[in-house]
């Protein structure tokens, strides 16, 4: 996972270099894989999903992993899907996991 | 004034009709969550630090804390954290402020999370437990 590269899932997963090195150097390999799946299995109106570092400049030097779902249609003020992500995080994984592993929709494609 | 005041300042701008009205809004509704969780934890006998560091800090003791909607109170610090510094510098395009419906879903997220902590602070013996619990988690 240390180069750009895709993870063949239903819908594929693009995962950014530097994200993906992060994922391995936090040895949360199997975690990450099972958060990506959660996302194809949960997320409605899903077309795409890009995984990315993201470096919170209130934290600085300790990047966290972002799953961005990319979603058909606007963005909806009643949509709970992030809501529902996290609760679905917090009671799967011990908090040393979930304060690396961010998610966050998007309406649209990603571009590619 | 107490952070949750601004809460309804960012409910005000969230009704707004321009992109600088809903991004003023993210921030606002950050910090109604932001300032809450400081001061609670505050009140809670621990020892605040000056910022930068007090953002992460905060967020931190919440999802580190055994309980699991204390846990979802530190995933929301840190999505409208993402989305205050996206509202306040990714200028170039408009992204989630294209239109005022993702900062409205990010006012219900601290409506909720808001919700959470007073719950929380409601139940002595779970207030208790929390405390001794991020205590253990950051000695």
């Amino acid at each position: 996972m240390g180069s750009t590269g895709l993870i063949q899932l239903p819908i594929p997963a693009q995962i950014a270099a530097d994200a993906g090195a992060r994922v391995v150097e936090l040895g949360m390999e199997r975690e990450f894989h099972e958060m990506l799946g959660y996302t194809q299995k949960a997320v409605l109106r899903l077309r795409s999903i890009a995984v990315t570092l993201y470096h919170d400049p209130d934290e600085p030097g300790q990047p966290r992993v972002l799953i961005t779902a990319y979603r058909a249609g606007p963005e909806l003020e009643d949509d709970r899907t992030e809501a529902d992500w996290s609760a679905w995080q917090v009671r799967t994984f011990p908090p040393h996991v979930c304060r690396w592993f961010s998610f966050d929709t998007a309406a649209g494609h990603d571009g590619r | 004034m107490d952070g949750r005041a601004f809460l309804d300042i960012a409910k005000e701008l969230s009704q707004g009709a321009t992109e600088g009205h809903w991004r003023t809004a993210a921030g606002r509704a950050y910090y109604a969550l932001f300032l809450e969780g400081r001061t609670a934890l505050a009140r809670w006998g621990f020892q605040v630090p000056p910022p930068p560091g007090v953002h992460s800090w905060v967020r931190l003791r919440f999802v580190y804390a055994p309980d699991p909607d204390l846990k979802e109170f530190g995933n929301a610090l840190e999505r409208l954290g993402r989305l205050r510094n996206e509202a306040d510098y990714a200028l170039s395009v408009p992204g989630p402020f294209a239109s005022p419906a993702r900062v409205k879903r990010a006012v219900k997220d601290v409506e909720q999370n808001l919700n959470r902590l007073d719950q929380v602070e409601a139940d002595r013996a779970r207030l208790s437990a929390v405390i001794a619990g991020i205590r253990k988690a950051w000695p």
